[in-house]
């Protein structure tokens, strides 16, 4: 499939115009695939899910053709065999006998108080029949259970018994659907017959499974039921004989009598519907497939016609469940209760369904339009990444090198109009799409709307966006509404198309996660592979960033990330998330960043608010672990970045929680506070001017120094040309030192400023009786003496270049 | 250097502190406020005008009494000691007044006291004969 859409692709950019609108060769290619796509998927759908209409079908048929088999249960209803209702019904009928005396009693005190209803002419014809009759209640209950019985058992073995004819008739039609599907002709798909025959299908699979599977049920119990109403029915005669109990009789008959016939309707439903179905189709529901051609024929009419008389059938059905279904049998209504909102279950699944199809039919432009564009931006971004970084030829001298260059050139810039072309200008849609991120509070709206987004990059980037700005993002990502595949992905596009708000809010949701950091950074790498040496990155920094004092993708991205208490507030709750050992970690790369400079006492100020004692306690280590090694460290400049961090000693020192925690500094610091960071803050900025902007003025004088060093040694190294020079030797020596020392001191501790005072050999002994020890201590260490040392060599050469043209 | 809290007992005090008192306490703006006052008044010794200042605040030492406190402690006179207490007080307490009345349980005057009833004679007398 690659290598037939990539020769499609080069088809079309070749057609449309390679550096014109190269998007429509996807976009020409896809149109033609995806429809194919939709339509097989649609069909193996549909075949699955009649397929599984069969199987729901077949099985309740099974079920309903097991539960009224002779065999199914081996005891009966009413005769000793059933030792439940042998010991139950005998229990009831002795007691019931007792009660007979009670009765006697009853009547007789009824009689004489003359109540008519309870006298003795009216209650004792019943009270002997009932004397008589409870001793052969079970033949009674047999006999009214036996003729329903009969009843449902005629019609549920009628033909192949259950609802077996029914479902060879169901399978015949199926074959036909199938061999109209084999014999494939496009009409049938547009004239709705097989959406048709697949429906109703479905639709009768359904609820015939359904009815058969409620009988089935309702069987089961009926068998359980008659036993307790057997068990019962010397109580339930003995009820009949006074009026005041007659209603107690009254309620076990109906209930009697509905448990009896429950089946009988359901059961008489079934066998209408098949013999209906048998006798008035030949085997099958469906007109076989060269019977069907277009829209508005004959014969298709014929077919609805048909489809129309066999919908009978189905509706019989349904008259048989709601009848059994509005039984009030007492327990069978739990189970026809539970049925009807079964049914309810599967009409609201249907219905939902049936409306994410319609969606679906109505969306299906979208995904093909989306994943257009934004398959094919990825892939021409490719390849605009790689025209931009040409840079053939370089290093390569003749006409070659020449010839590569201008290539390599035009590359680029044709690279940099594609690229204008590619990047997605809708800034203000992306912006709208974080707006409703933002709003989304449950995982199935957002799942929905990513769903909706798809191949839509901006939306996709600001759906996601809104979602990390609302902080939600990591519980839809727990509830599986997305996964960290598509946030990487997304990034990856914001890096791509040059969303920077979109690149800032991943890295600060992640700021506190060292391993998503750690893909972030490759993927900035990957993304940048190609481009300009000032944008590629190395394990996510570019040189810009090296040059801030970067040492990792994490330095970068909590020193960009955090600067308001709701940055340290949103690291702080991911953090918390996360185990101990991590969370200790970052924030001692937090006071590391602050050591070099990286975080200021904003950032340290929040961290403590927001974190507490947990930060405040690592801050706490770090500094006494510190000035244990060197009293001096704070006030020296950071290696790397060359920047002061004085103000660590100085947050120590002035900040109210440092003092009522007791974080002390040694005395030579705290008493001298303002002195060290004046030096700091000098010898910042020496290096600072040496590195920017002041090399070229700080060149000179140091040259005209060297230059008399020079001079001085090569008198030296001339002694016998030069014989009395020897306390002049002693001099310019004494001078050279002199020189340095103080050279030191003033760039590093007093600047520019200093520096431009050393312009000739008399005013550096003043310089140097100004410096004073603790100066030169601090300069000896300084970074900024490298800096001179730098500086030295570049100028000594420079004043060798012009010695020497 | 006085330290009278262990740090279990700090944290106790701060964990329990309202919002407002837990920014002042790390907040940058009142370390600049201790730097310049410092200078201003001529204190020495910052890390403990800094202690003081926290002791306010986590409810150690009353505003009213940290200006006597400082005097003490710094052996300021008493035109640099109100010159302290007001500067402080201006850009460190105030704004956590309300936090800090509930702290020390000071309750607040009734702004407006119902104004007190002159006695007046009454213009109008019944003549008694």
């Amino acid at each position: 499939m690659g290598k037939i859409k990539k020769l499609f692709f080069y088809f079309f950019a070749i057609v449309l115009g390679f550096f014109g609108k190269p998007i429509f060769a996807f976009a020409i290619l896809d149109i033609f695939t995806e429809p194919v796509k939709f339509i097989i998927r649609l069909a193996a759908g549909a075949g699955l899910l009649i397929l599984v209409s069969f199987l729901f079908l077949g099985v309740s048929n099974a079920i309903i053709g097991w539960v009224t088999m002779p065999n199914f249960v081996t005891v009966s209803y009413t005769r000793p065999d059933n030792l439940i209702v042998q010991y139950g019904w005998t229990t009831v009928r002795d007691f019931t006998n007792l009660l007979f005396i009670l009765v006697l009693v009853v009547i007789g005190i009824a009689t004489a108080l003359r109540i008519r209803e309870y006298e003795v002419k009216r209650t004792i014809p019943r009270l002997i029949a009932v004397a008589l009759l409870i001793n052969f209640t079970p033949i009674v209950c047999g006999a009214i259970i036996d003729a329903s019985n009969i009843l449902m058992n005629f019609f549920l073995s009628a033909g192949s018994g259950g609802y077996s004819t029914m479902i060879n008739v169901l399978s015949n039609s199926a074959n036909i659907l199938i061999s109209t599907i084999i014999n494939f002709d496009v009409r049938n798909l547009f004239n709705g017959v097989l959406l048709f025959q697949a429906l109703f299908l479905v639709a009768f699979n359904f609820i015939a499974g359904f009815v058969l599977l409620l009988f089935a049920v309702l069987l089961l119990l009926r068998h359980v039921a008659l036993w307790i109403l057997v068990i019962l029915s010397p109580l339930a005669f003995f009820c009949w004989i006074l009026p005041g109990t007659k209603s107690i009789w009254n309620k076990w008959w109906n209930q009697f009598i509905q448990w009896c016939f429950v089946g009988v309707g359901g059961a008489f439903f079934i066998y209408l519907s098949q013999v209906v179905t048998q006798n008035a189709t030949a085997g099958n529901l469906f007109a076989k497939p060269g019977e069907m051609i277009a829209v508005g024929s004959p014969t298709l009419r014929n077919q609805i016609s048909e489809a129309l008389v066999f919908s009978v059938p189905l509706i019989l059905l349904s008259i048989g469940a709601f009848t059994t279904m509005s039984t009030s049998a007492m327990g069978a209504n739990i189970i026809t209760k539970k049925a009807g909102q079964m049914l309810n279950w599967g009409k609201g699944k249907a219905g939902g369904y049936a409306r994410s199809t319609w969606q679906g039919f109505k969306d299906a432009g979208k995904p093909i339009k989306g994943r257009v564009e934004g398959a094919a931006r990825r892939r021409i971004d490719t390849i605009r990444q790689r025209m931009e970084g040409a840079h053939w030829g370089k290093d390569q001298a003749g006409v070659k090198g020449k010839a590569k260059r201008v290539g390599a050139w035009t590359f680029r810039k044709i690279g940099e109009i594609i690229g204008e072309e590619m990047v997605p200008q809708n800034i203000a849609a992306k912006a709208k799409a974080t707006e409703e991120g933002k709003k989304i509070e449950d995982k199935y709206t957002f799942k929905k709307e990513m769903e909706k987004a798809a191949g839509n990059i901006a939306k996709e980037i600001g759906l996601i966006e809104g979602a990390l700005k609302s902080g939600k993002l990591k519980d839809f990502m727990k509830e599986g509404a997305i996964d960290q595949n598509k946030i990487d992905r997304a990034f990856e596009d914001s890096v791509k198309f040059g969303f920077k708000d979109s690149t800032k809010a991943f890295n600060k949701y992640f700021s506190g996660d060292d391993n998503v950091l750690r893909k972030f950074a490759s993927i900035q790498d990957k993304v940048t592979a190609n481009m300009t040496e000032e944008k590629r990155t190395t394990a996510g920094l570019t040189q810009e960033d090296v040059q801030k004092g970067y040492s990792s993708y994490k330095d970068k991205v909590l020193a960009e990330s955090l600067n308001k208490r709701e940055d340290f507030e949103n690291l702080a709750e991911s953090l918390n998330k996360m185990p101990a050992a991590e969370k200790q970690k970052t924030m001692e790369h937090m006071v590391d960043m602050a050591e070099r400079g990286l975080f200021g006492k904003e950032q340290i100020g929040h961290a403590g608010r927001v974190m507490g004692e947990e930060f405040v306690s690592v801050f706490e280590n770090r500094l006494q672990e510190n000035l244990n090694k060197d009293e001096l460290f704070y006030h020296k400049l950071d290696q790397n970045s060359g920047k002061s961090r004085a103000w660590i000693a100085r947050f120590a020192a002035t900040n109210p929680v440092a003092r009522e925690l007791g974080i002390t500094l040694p005395e030579n610091i705290s008493k001298n506070l303002n002195k060290y960071e004046s030096f700091s803050r000098d010898a910042e900025h020496s290096v600072r001017q040496f590195s920017l902007e002041s090399a070229n003025s700080m060149a000179r004088p140091l040259a005209d120094l060297n230059l008399a060093i020079r001079d001085a040694q090569g008198k030296q190294n001339n002694k016998d040309a030069f014989p009395n020079l020897s306390e002049e030797e002693r001099q310019h020596e004494a001078v050279r030192e002199k020189i340095l020392s103080s050279a030191y001191g003033a760039i590093e501790n007093k600047g520019i400023r200093a520096s431009e005072r050393i312009k000739n050999l008399d005013e550096i002994g003043d310089i140097i009786d100004a410096e004073n020890t603790a100066v030169r201590k601090f300069a000896e260490e300084s970074s900024a003496r490298e800096s001179l040392e730098n500086i030295r060599t570049a100028s000594k050469a420079r004043r060798e270049r012009l010695s020497h043209p | 250097m006085e330290n009278s809290l262990s740090k279990e007992e700090f944290w106790k005090i701060y964990n329990n502190l309202p919002a407002d008192l837990k920014d002042s306490l790390f907040s940058p703006d009142t370390e600049e406020v201790i730097l310049n006052i410092s200078q201003i008044c001529n204190i020495d010794d910052i890390s403990l005008l800094a202690k003081l200042i926290g002791d306010v605040l986590i409810g150690l030492l009353p505003p009213k009494e940290f200006k006597n406190k400082a005097q003490k402690k710094f052996g300021l006179e008493d035109a640099n000691a109100q010159r302290l207490e007001t500067y402080v007080q201006h850009y460190v307490f105030n704004p956590v007044a309300d936090d800090l009345e509930v702290l020390y349980g000071e309750t607040k005057k009734k702004e407006k006291e119902e104004p007190l009833k002159e006695e007046r004679e009454d213009a109008y007398r019944e003549i008694i004969q």
